[in-house]
C-alpha cells in the first residue's frame, strides 16, 4: 500500500503580499496596476451590485455539464438560478473520478456529491420535481410563469410531447426565454443518436481528429481531457440567452426559443478548418503541440516536463535564440545564420518547424521548466511550463489575483474552487455558496413562488412528485 | 399552424438557417470599437457583430493586425486575394474572428489618432481591447479617459495574466493559457501510454475566452440599460479562464490533495464512454492520406443495459457479467480491461 500523507491546507505556500509584488517599482510604474486593484479586486465584490439580479433562471438539465455550465455563468453574475432535479437528484451528482466515493463531498445532511457536479452548482438552489408524472408537469408550468429563463436538455421533442415545450410554455409566459441545450441538436438526422453526451460532439465536429500528434509522430486523435464541448456550447447558450433577454427588455417585450449545442459551438470556433477545406479540400491535420500557422508557438519537452514558448514575429524570434545562445551559442548560431530561416514567413513550412524545434529542444533538454521560463521572461518572451493542478493551485499570480478561492460553506465546509472569471469594476461575478443538497430548497421555492402549504408538500412528497 | 406541426418540423421551421435574414438582429443599434489583435479580443467583438452590433475594428495603418499574415504552413494559396490586398492576400487565421465588421486604420501612437479614438468612443456603446494592460491608458485612450467622454462606455479588456499581480507584465498566448492554466495537464496521454500532453487543436482559450468576454459585455449592457445607466470596466484573464474550467479538479486538490492526470481518450466519470481505434479506414480509396488512416470511434454505453448489449455484441459476455455495475466498470484497472476488448473486436471494422 502506498503511504498516505497529510493534505496541507491551501495555500500551502503563502500568497504574496502587495508590498512584495510591487517592491522596487516607481509610483508611476505601478500606478495603473494599483488603480486596477483598487477597482477590480475581488475583496470588494460584495460591496458592489450584481448585473443580473432580478433575473430568474430554471435550470432543468441533468447528466450533462452544458446546461449547468450555462446557468453557472448566470448565477455568477447575480441571477437567481434554481436547479430543477428529478427526485433523488441529477445522476451527475453521483459521478466521481473512477468511482472513488472517498473523494466525494459530504454535506451536513450526510448526502454526497461528486466534484464535477459541485463545481457547477455554485450559487444555485435545488428543488426536485418528477416530470415523468403529469402532476409534476403541471407544477413546472406554474414555475415557468415565474421565470425569465428556462434551460432543458431532455431528448428532442420530449418536453413538447409532455405539453411543457416552448410552444406551450410561451402561451402562458410570452416573456420566457426557453433554451434547449445538447450535443447535436433537436432536429436533423442525428438528433436521436444514443449516448449524446460530451465527448460525442467533440468526436463529431472534427475537434478530436485535430487534437494530438500526427501519425508520423506516433500520435492518434485525442479528446479534450475535460468536457470541452459542454463548456463551449454552454457559454454559447449563455450568450444566446443573454442576447434574447436584452432584446426582450429593450425591443420586443417577448421571449424566444434558443438552441445551443456542443457541436455547433465548437464548429464555430474551429477557425480556419473550414476555409481551408473550402479552398482545396484539405483536412486540417493534427500537428501535435506545434502550430500550423505560427512559429515559434509550441509546447516541447524540456528537462523536467514540457514547456510552452511563443514568439510569432522577428523581435521575439531573435530574443528566443539570444536566450538559448547564452547557454548554447552554437544553437543560436545555427538558426540565426541559416538563410532559410531569415523571413518570418519562411519559418512555417513543416521542414522549417522541424528545424526550429529540434534546435530549441537541443537547448531545452538540459533546462528545467522554471529555468527556461526565468531566462525567457527576462527577454519578455511568452513562456510557461506545462503545470499540473497542484502547481496551478499554488501559482503565486493566481493566488494573489483570487483566481482560486476557498468557499467556507455552511453545508459543505471549506471547498477550494476556481472563482468566477468575470472580473469587473461595477458588477463583478462572484460565488455566494458552493451548492445545495438535492431538493434542499423545495420548501423555500414552492412556498415562495407557488404558495404551497405544508399539506401540499407532504402530499407531493408522498406521491413521489417532489 | 405552429401548434399542429410535429415538433421536429416546428424546429426546422423556427431555426431554419435560410430564414435568418428575414429576422431582426438583437443588437441592432449598438456600436462597439474593436481595438484588438490575434484571436482573443477579435473573437469577443466578433460574437457581438454576429448578433447585429455595428463593430468597428481599428488596426494600425499599413500592416494591419498580425492574424492577417497568418495562414497554415504559410501556403501562398491560403491567402485569399481581394481588391484591397491584391498581392499579399489575407491569411486564413483572420477570417474566423472578424466577419461582419467595419475596418478602420488609425495610428494609436499619434495624438491625432488618439483623438479619433476618443471621438469614436463618445458615440459607442463599448470598446473591446486586448493590447498589453496599461498601454491604452498610457496613450490616453484607456477606460479612465474614455469614460470621461462617455460614462456609458462598456470597456472589456482581455488578455493573458491580467493587469495586476505578480505576473502582470507577462505576455500570453492561447497555448500559454492552456499550459500554465492546467489544461495540458489533463489532456493527452497517461504515463503508461507515453505521457504526452496534447494541446487542443483550436486556439480554444482564445475563442472560448472571447465568448466569456462577450457574455460579460452583454450582461453589463443589460445592467446599464435596465438598471444603472452606467458603463463598466471588465478584465478577462485567459489563464483565469483555465482555472474556471478546471474548478472540479481544483476542488479535489483543495480537499484531498489529488492532482488530476491525463486519461487519454477514455473518461474518468463514465464507462464505457471513450474513443477507440478501429482496424480499417472508412475511405480506403481516398486521395487524402489522412483518410487512409484507421478510423476512430466514440463508444458510449455506460448504463447497465447498454453495457450488457455492447458486451453481447462483441461476444465478451464474460466481461459483461464480470462488471455488471457502473461502480465496477469505472475503476481505472477495469477500464484497462474493457476498452482493449472493444478495440480488438473493432479491429476488423471501419468507424
Amino acid at each position: 500500500m502506498s503511504k498516505s500523507y497529510p493534505v496541507l491546507a491551501w495555500p500551502a505556500v503563502p500568497t504574496p503580499t502587495s508590498e512584495e509584488v510591487y517592491k522596487g517599482e516607481s509610483d508611476k510604474a505601478k500606478e495603473y496596476a494599483l488603480w486596477l486593484e483598487e477597482n477590480l479586486h475581488q475583496s470588494k465584490n460584495f460591496q458592489k451590485p450584481e448585473a443580473l439580479s432580478g433575473i430568474r433562471v430554471l435550470d432543468c438539465t441533468s447528466m450533462m455539464i452544458i446546461g449547468h455550465w450555462c446557468s453557472s455563468l448566470f448565477a455568477e453574475l447575480g441571477a437567481e438560478v434554481i436547479m430543477v432535479e428529478p427526485p433523488g437528484g441529477d445522476p451527475l451528482r453521483k459521478l466521481t473520478p473512477f468511482g472513488r466515493k472517498e473523494y466525494m463531498f459530504k454535506d451536513s445532511t450526510g448526502e454526497e456529491v461528486g466534484a464535477r457536479f459541485l463545481a457547477e452548482a455554485r450559487s444555485k438552489q435545488s428543488i426536485t420535481l418528477d416530470l415523468t408524472k403529469p402532476e409534476g408537469r403541471e407544477i413546472l408550468k406554474k414555475l415557468a410563469a415565474h421565470a425569465d429563463v428556462l434551460i432543458e436538455n431532455a431528448p428532442p421533442g420530449q418536453w413538447d410531447e409532455w405539453g411543457i415545450g416552448y410552444r406551450q410554455l410561451s402561451q402562458s409566459n410570452p416573456r420566457l426565454v426557453y433554451c434547449w441545450v445538447g450535443q447535436l441538436g433537436q432536429w436533423g438526422p442525428l438528433k436521436d443518436k444514443p449516448g449524446n453526451l460530451d465527448p460525442t460532439a467533440q468526436a463529431a465536429c472534427g475537434f478530436v481528429h485535430g487534437t494530438g500528434a500526427p501519425v508520423a509522430f506516433g500520435g492518434t486523435p485525442t479528446r479534450s481531457g475535460w468536457w470541452m464541448c459542454d463548456q463551449v456550447g454552454g457559454t454559447g447558450a449563455a450568450m444566446g440567452i443573454m442576447t434574447a433577454l436584452g432584446y426582450r427588455d429593450k425591443v420586443s417585450g417577448r421571449g424566444q426559443f434558443v438552441e445551443a449545442t456542443g457541436a455547433a459551438g465548437v464548429i464555430r470556433i474551429l477557425d480556419y478548418n473550414w476555409g481551408w477545406y473550402g479552398i482545396d479540400g484539405s483536412i486540417r491535420p493534427r500537428y501535435g503541440n506545434w502550430d500550423l500557422a505560427i512559429c515559434i508557438y509550441a509546447v516541447n519537452p524540456c528537462k523536467d516536463g514540457q514547456i510552452m514558448v511563443g514568439g510569432g514575429h522577428d523581435r521575439l524570434w531573435y530574443r528566443i535564440w539570444r536566450t538559448a545562445g547564452k547557454d548554447r551559442p552554437e544553437v543560436e548560431q545555427h538558426i540565426v545564420e541559416d538563410p532559410k530561416m531569415k523571413e518570418v514567413t519562411n519559418r512555417l513550412p513543416h521542414y522549417a518547424q522541424v528545424e526550429t524545434y529540434t534546435s530549441l529542444c537541443e537547448w531545452m533538454k538540459d533546462t528545467t521548466r522554471s529555468e527556461a521560463e526565468t531566462k525567457l521572461q527576462a527577454e519578455e518572451v511568452a513562456s510557461g511550463g506545462v503545470s499540473f493542478l497542484d502547481e496551478v493551485s499554488e501559482f503565486p499570480h493566481y493566488k494573489y489575483r483570487g483566481h482560486l478561492e476557498v468557499i467556507d460553506d455552511v453545508l459543505y465546509g471549506k471547498v477550494l474552487i476556481g472563482s468566477s472569471a468575470f472580473i469587473g469594476q461595477r458588477t463583478p461575478g462572484r460565488v455566494k455558496w458552493i451548492g445545495r443538497p438535492t431538493g434542499y430548497d423545495n420548501e423555500d421555492i414552492y412556498r415562495r413562488l407557488l404558495g404551497f402549504s405544508k399539506a401540499d408538500m407532504d402530499g407531493l412528497k408522498q406521491r413521489g412528485v417532489i | 399552424m405552429a401548434e399542429t406541426m410535429s415538433f421536429e418540423q416546428y424546429c426546422r421551421d423556427v431555426f431554419d438557417p435560410k430564414k435568418i435574414f428575414s429576422k431582426p438582429e438583437p443588437l441592432k443599434g449598438t456600436r462597439f470599437l474593436s481595438c484588438t489583435q490575434y484571436i482573443l479580443g477579435p473573437s469577443c467583438a466578433n460574437y457581438l457583430a454576429e448578433l447585429g452590433a455595428e463593430v468597428i475594428k481599428i488596426e494600425l495603418p499599413r500592416r494591419g493586425e498580425p492574424m492577417r499574415h497568418t495562414t497554415p504552413f504559410n501556403e501562398p494559396k491560403l491567402y485569399p486575394l481581394s481588391k484591397w490586398m491584391p498581392e499579399m492576400g489575407t491569411g486564413l487565421g483572420f477570417f474566423g474572428a472578424n466577419h461582419n465588421e467595419y475596418f478602420l486604420s488609425v495610428d494609436f501612437h499619434k495624438p491625432e489618432g488618439q483623438e479619433v479614438v476618443r471621438m469614436l468612443a463618445a458615440k459607442s456603446d463599448g470598446v473591446v481591447e486586448n493590447y498589453r494592460a496599461g498601454t491604452f491608458d498610457r496613450w490616453g485612450i484607456g477606460y479612465r479617459q474614455l469614460s470621461q467622454v462617455n460614462p456609458r462606455i462598456i470597456y472589456q479588456w482581455l488578455g493573458g495574466f491580467g493587469g495586476w499581480g505578480p505576473g502582470r507584465k507577462r505576455a500570453s498566448y492561447d497555448i500559454l493559457g492552456q499550459a500554465q492554466g492546467g489544461c495540458f495537464s489533463v489532456t493527452g496521454w497517461p504515463l503508461d501510454k507515453g505521457g504526452l500532453p496534447a494541446k487542443q487543436t483550436i486556439w480554444i482559450m482564445d475563442y472560448w475566452g472571447g465568448m466569456m468576454g462577450a457574455f460579460q459585455v452583454l450582461a453589463c449592457m443589460y445592467w446599464r440599460d435596465n438598471v444603472s445607466g452606467l458603463g463598466n470596466f471588465m478584465e478577462y484573464s485567459q489563464v483565469q479562464g483555465a482555472q474556471r474550467h478546471l474548478s472540479d479538479c481544483i476542488a479535489l486538490y483543495g480537499r484531498y490533495g489529488l492532482v488530476a492526470q491525463r486519461w487519454g481518450n477514455w473518461d474518468t466519470l463514465l464507462c464505457v464512454h471513450g474513443i477507440i481505434k478501429c482496424g480499417k479506414s472508412s475511405y480506403p480509396d481516398s486521395k487524402n492520406p489522412q483518410e487512409l488512416e484507421e478510423g476512430y470511434i466514440l463508444v458510449s454505453a455506460y448504463t447497465d443495459a447498454d453495457y450488457a448489449k455492447l458486451m453481447r455484441l462483441i461476444k465478451r459476455e464474460d466481461l459483461g457479467s464480470k462488471y455488471p455495475s457502473h461502480d465496477e466498470r469505472i475503476k481505472a484497472e477495469h477500464q484497462y480491461e474493457i476498452y482493449p476488448a472493444i478495440e480488438s473486436w473493432a479491429k476488423s471494422g471501419t468507424s
